[in-house]
């Protein structure tokens, strides 16, 4: 492997003025190190990471091991107004949308706060995904840059990120989130952008919609006295205030076998045994039965291709992840499904690794294909890592002062015109051209 | 209070152009312009935990990774946990949803603080990653070095101590020599870990805030979870003055420093609730207040204009004694009031202002207040050689306000 | 908004040496106060109707310019310690409004605060001061509260940061409330 980092396609931000050292002599002590006091900065404070996700926040300081906070994305004002996750993270100018900006500046002034440091001594890496809209960075930048005053932000790319805790340069690496998931491969260490691929009915917005039909179809109510009787329109109001389909989804369904989905969905077949226990919910006065199909049924949704097609219009999972190894160099796909990364908060289910192995398998032998006779997976066990792997990764690499120094949009380049680049930005047209900065393309 | 008076119905206009109510704002004295939250920097005062109030300094608590060693909140519910004795060991139990720690495999400790933390176990392996990362980042650091070396001039002030150019050749050699990087193995792929009828129990697994809560505790048993620290902040105007610092302490309500702008500027507030139908003429009373501790010399004039209330009223000069002002109970000042001014005690004057609507609802009504600065105001300079201002020229401030009549 | 005048009839309310404006009158019940002599309150303090004081159980002490609105209760709580179980007082510091139909268990609730109607404060719960508990909240029993947090929610958790001349506005606010509250066969000329 070169001896560059694995930070192909990092856009090469504009960088710092350099440590003007006149020779590394030891007869000389004369070394004007950089301008501004940022390696008096570095040497005591290490920066803060952020990850805005579309349903959790993750926060913390590089070098940590987890996150030091992780909350909704969310804000309530001073008088009481809620902004949702959407309308925070939205590209909108603050002119079209005063409120939200303020919101969105609030928000961030509060993490901050979280965090018990001041946004003046702080450098500031932001997670993000490869499909941010430019106006949502600049939007940040400015809000981080201008209006808190931090000496620099650096914008990295999640998928990458995801890789570096488990110190490998080849992953695909599958980002489930609550809007959508994007599927990168990453390939020594270069994330192969021309083969992204994208669902939005793949998340845990489209689990809870799925969750809220299979309830309405067989969910149930139970009087005081054990009388069970179907939902009424005030109970769905009470399931709406108290975020009851969020806590179905996350704490009671699972991600079944194959044979026994196929079971399921087959009309008139046998169900199959043992049947999934039923759960019973008590909420505000409301006693809510869960019945096992919706328990067992609600994840059908991630890998079912006519299920994804009829509710939300885009590729299942199986079917994502089959279409990209189709666009792959021959030499990369046995390789990609070897190396599958799964990552986001919506890929907490137990049993979901084993499924996608079991339908990825079985696509592939209906297409007489080869590439995915060994499907294996990174997974850190029992941490709930899914959650925050990509926060972990920018952890890792956020903790390396010079990288950061040299890779992040300053203050003062930003107040001069400056703009975090985007990654179409760098795009060399010769292959096989190593910049120093490890910069390739493909 | 802010809610039992509806101050947030009154807003001044701050010097960066933004709209607060005047319990948000504050008043630089060497500025000589209000200031908001947004346009003044926050500075982190001391860090403390919310529930013993007990302080630390920053690096104690970035030992403790910000949080209270003594306190510690339930897993499943979020509230504070309680302390119990039995056998002279201590265990925690939490009131509200009445889990324990008997319930996790931790045993009942010696002393009830430092309870043991949830460990993530793969700390090691991450730490010995970041180790490499940092060896690939000098290697990197050393060939970008190493291509600046090449730029600089060869014979840059060292002509006494290197006369044939030896050691600076052996340091650019020197540099190109790459360290050994320690070598990682990879966190192989593996298996996915099979269906088991394990799932289809109804055991409940942990809800989203339980894992936000606590993310490193998995499938095990939830540990209690340490009070994370919170900060109390001060207020500084972007001139570097203080402007708002608490006296020392977590619990003190007392300040050391307090500009806030109550204290220099009157509070206007809506007197009644208005009755305002389109069309007719209608009147709005308010109430003008000197909180400060000197008299206030100002003239109100009221703005119509776009997107305001249309005012009739001309303008209003007052002259606001404070409260403590013993000087009119001699009746020696006789004031010419305005016929707006309806009513007049102490250090409270109401005024009505007469107002008209064309449409259905009622546009904010604006204000413009000129505050004439008296020394109380300024700062006075220390020392002689500064410039001083001409004390028998007026200084006045400007601040437009707006009232919110209506509840949209 | 200035505060209204409120009016109340002069021979429903004691008036007492000190200032403190007690109601007798009750409409629940003959007698909501109990226990007189544990009950300490400072001054200039304003006790509406319906308000249930039970000095029987633990000292209750209540500061200067205090407000307690209709329907709430101040009850001391228990507290279970190793040998033997102790009622806890309840302390109460000065300018402190309470608005309709609380339920006081709490053990100290500092001066300064505004407590919302019908929120509940639970057992030996501490609000530190210049709080503001928002209404319907439900404080969970022995929670602490730094100064200067917004306080709502059930569980209460800490929702927001009050203004730092939180002090002064309740000053303000307590002594103008307890100005306006007259009998209403007064005849006074007031406008605001």
């Amino acid at each position: 492997m070169s001896s560059n980092l694995p930070s192909s396609r990092e856009p090469k931000e504009s960088r710092d003025p350099k440590p003007s050292r006149r020779s590394t002599s030891n007869l000389s002590n004369f070394s004007v190190t950089s301008t501004a006091g940022f390696s008096s900065i570095d040497n005591i404070k290490s920066p803060v990471v952020i990850e805005l996700g579309a349903r959790t926040t993750k926060i913390g300081l590089a070098g940590d091991s987890s996150p030091r906070s992780i909350f909704r994305t969310e804000f309530v004002d001073e008088n009481s107004v809620k902004f949702t996750s959407v309308q925070l993270l939205s590209p909108r100018s603050s002119r079209l949308d005063p409120n939200g900006y303020n919101a969105l500046v609030k928000f961030i002034k509060n993490i901050f706060d979280v965090l018990g440091t001041m946004p003046k001594d702080r450098r500031v890496i932001v997670l993000e995904n490869v499909l941010t809209e430019t106006s949502f960075r600049v939007k940040l930048s400015q809000i981080i840059l201008e209006v808190l005053q931090c000496p620099s932000i650096w914008f990295v790319t999640s998928h990458l990120c995801a890789t570096f805790p488990f110190n490998t340069a080849n992953a695909l690496v599958v980002d489930i989130g609550s809007a959508e998931t994007i599927i990168l491969p990453v390939s020594e260490g270069v994330t192969l952008l021309s083969c992204v691929h994208v669902s939005s009915s793949v998340s845990s917005l489209y689990l809870e919609v799925r969750c809220d039909q299979l309830m309405r179809a067989h969910g149930q109510r139970e009087s005081p006295e054990g009388v069970r009787s179907a939902l009424r329109d005030e109970d769905w109001r009470i399931i709406r205030e108290s975020n009851v389909l969020e806590t179905i989804v996350v704490s009671h369904c699972f991600c079944t076998t194959r044979e026994r989905a196929l079971a399921h969905k087959k009309p008139g077949a046998k169900k199959p045994e043992p049947e999934a226990e039923e759960v019973v919910l008590k909420f505000d006065g409301l006693t809510l039965i869960v019945p096992p199909y919706v328990r067992e049924m609600t994840c059908e949704i991630l890998f079912d291709q006519e299920l994804t097609m009829e509710m939300g219009d885009d590729c299942a999972l199986p079917n994502l992840l089959h279409d990209l190894s189709r666009k792959l160099p021959i030499d990369l796909k046995r390789q990609m499904f070897s190396n599958i990364l799964v990552t986001g908060g919506s890929a907490m289910f137990p049993g979901f690794n084993s499924r996608l192995k079991e339908e990825l398998q079985a696509m592939a032998d209906q297409q007489k294909l080869k590439t995915a006779d060994d499907v294996k997976f990174y997974q850190f066990d029992d941490i709930n890592s899914q959650l925050y792997l990509s926060w972990l990764g920018a952890s890792m690499i956020g903790s390396l002062q010079d990288v950061v120094q040299n890779r992040s949009l300053t203050r003062e380049s930003f107040l001069n015109g400056g703009r975090p680049q985007d990654w179409l930005d760098n795009f060399s047209t010769r292959p096989y051209q190593a910049e120093l900065f490890g910069e390739k393309s493909r | 209070m802010a809610t039992l008076l509806q101050s947030r119905l009154v807003k001044y206009k701050c010097s960066c152009d933004e709209w607060s109510a005047l319990s948000d704002l504050f008043y630089c004295k060497h500025c000589r312009a209000l200031k908001c939250r947004g346009c003044s920097s926050n500075e982190i005062d001391m860090l403390f935990c919310p529930s013993c109030l007990e302080n630390s300094s920053v690096t104690e608590a970035r030992l403790k990774k910000y949080r209270c060693m003594s306190c510690n909140e339930c897993p499943k519910c979020g509230r504070l946990l309680a302390v119990r004795t039995a056998n002279e060991k201590f265990y925690l139990v939490c009131i509200g949803c009445r889990w324990t720690t008997r319930e996790t495999d931790t045993p009942d400790q010696q002393a009830s603080s430092q309870w043991p933390m949830q460990e993530n176990p793969y700390e090691e392996e991450i730490q010995n990653v970041i180790e490499k990362m940092r060896g690939l980042a000098n290697i990197e650091k050393a060939q970008r070095d190493q291509r600046d070396l090449k730029k600089r001039p060869m014979n840059s002030g060292y002509r006494l101590t290197d006369k044939f150019g030896l050691q600076q050749m052996y340091e650019r050699r020197r540099k190109t020599f790459e360290k050994a990087t320690v070598d990682v193995p990879v966190h192989e792929p593996v298996d996915p870990t099979p269906f088991s009828l394990d799932f289809l129990s109804a055991k409940p697994r942990p809800t989203l805030d339980q894992i936000m809560r606590q993310p490193l505790a998995g499938d095990q048993p939830p540990k209690p979870v340490h009070v994370a620290l919170k900060s109390r902040k001060s207020i500084r105007c972007s001139c570097q003055h203080t402007l708002v610092k608490l006296e020392y302490g977590p619990s003190t309500i007392k300040y050391k420093l307090n500009m806030f702008a109550r204290n220099f500027i009157p509070e206007v507030r809506l007197s009644r609730t208005p009755n305002l139908k389109a069309g007719n003429e209608n009147w709005v009373m308010i109430s003008l207040t000197n909180h400060t501790s000197c008299k206030l010399d100002l003239t109100l004039t009221p703005e119509s204009g776009e997107g305001l209330m249309n005012c009739s009223t001309g303008e209003i000069a007052l002259n606001l004694p404070f409260a403590e002002d013993s000087s009119d109970l001699l009746g020696t000042e006789k004031r010419s009031d305005n016929e707006a001014v309806v009513f007049r005690q102490r250090h409270r004057v109401g005024i009505r202002l007469d107002v008209s609507q064309v449409a259905e609802d009622a546009p904010p009504l604006g204000l413009m207040m000129n505050l004439r600065l008296d020394d109380s105001f300024i700062q006075t300079p220390l020392t002689k050689n500064e410039e001083t201002k001409p004390s028998d020229e007026p200084q006045w401030l400007a601040i437009p306000v707006r009232l919110t009549l209506q509840d949209s | 908004m200035d505060l209204p005048v409120v009016t109340y009839e002069k021979e429903e309310y004691v008036e007492t040496a000190s200032g403190n404006k007690i109601c007798k009158k009750n409409t629940i019940a003959s007698n909501t106060i109990f226990g007189t002599q544990n009950i300490i309150i400072s001054g200039k303090t304003i006790i509406q109707k319906d308000v249930i004081l039970r000095g029987d159980l633990a000292v209750i002490r209540i500061g200067r310019y205090c407000i307690v609105q209709r329907g709430t209760i101040i009850r001391p709580s228990l507290k279970q310690f190793v040998r033997k179980p102790t009622m806890f007082p309840v302390t109460i510091g000065d300018s402190v409004f309470v608005e309709e139909e609380c339920v006081i268990n709490a053990a100290y609730i500092g001066s300064f605060v505004h407590v919302g109607a019908r929120s509940v404060l639970g057992r030996a719960c501490t609000i530190k001061e210049c709080c503001r508990v928002l209404p319907d909240s439900v404080v969970s029993a022995d929670a602490v509260f730094p100064p200067f947090s917004t306080i709502g929610g059930n569980p209460a958790r800490i929702v927001g940061q009050e203004p730092e001349c939180t002090e002064n506005l309740m000053v303000e606010a307590t002594t103008m409330y307890y100005d306006n509250f007259v009998p209403s066969n007064l005849p006074k000329a007031s406008f605001a």
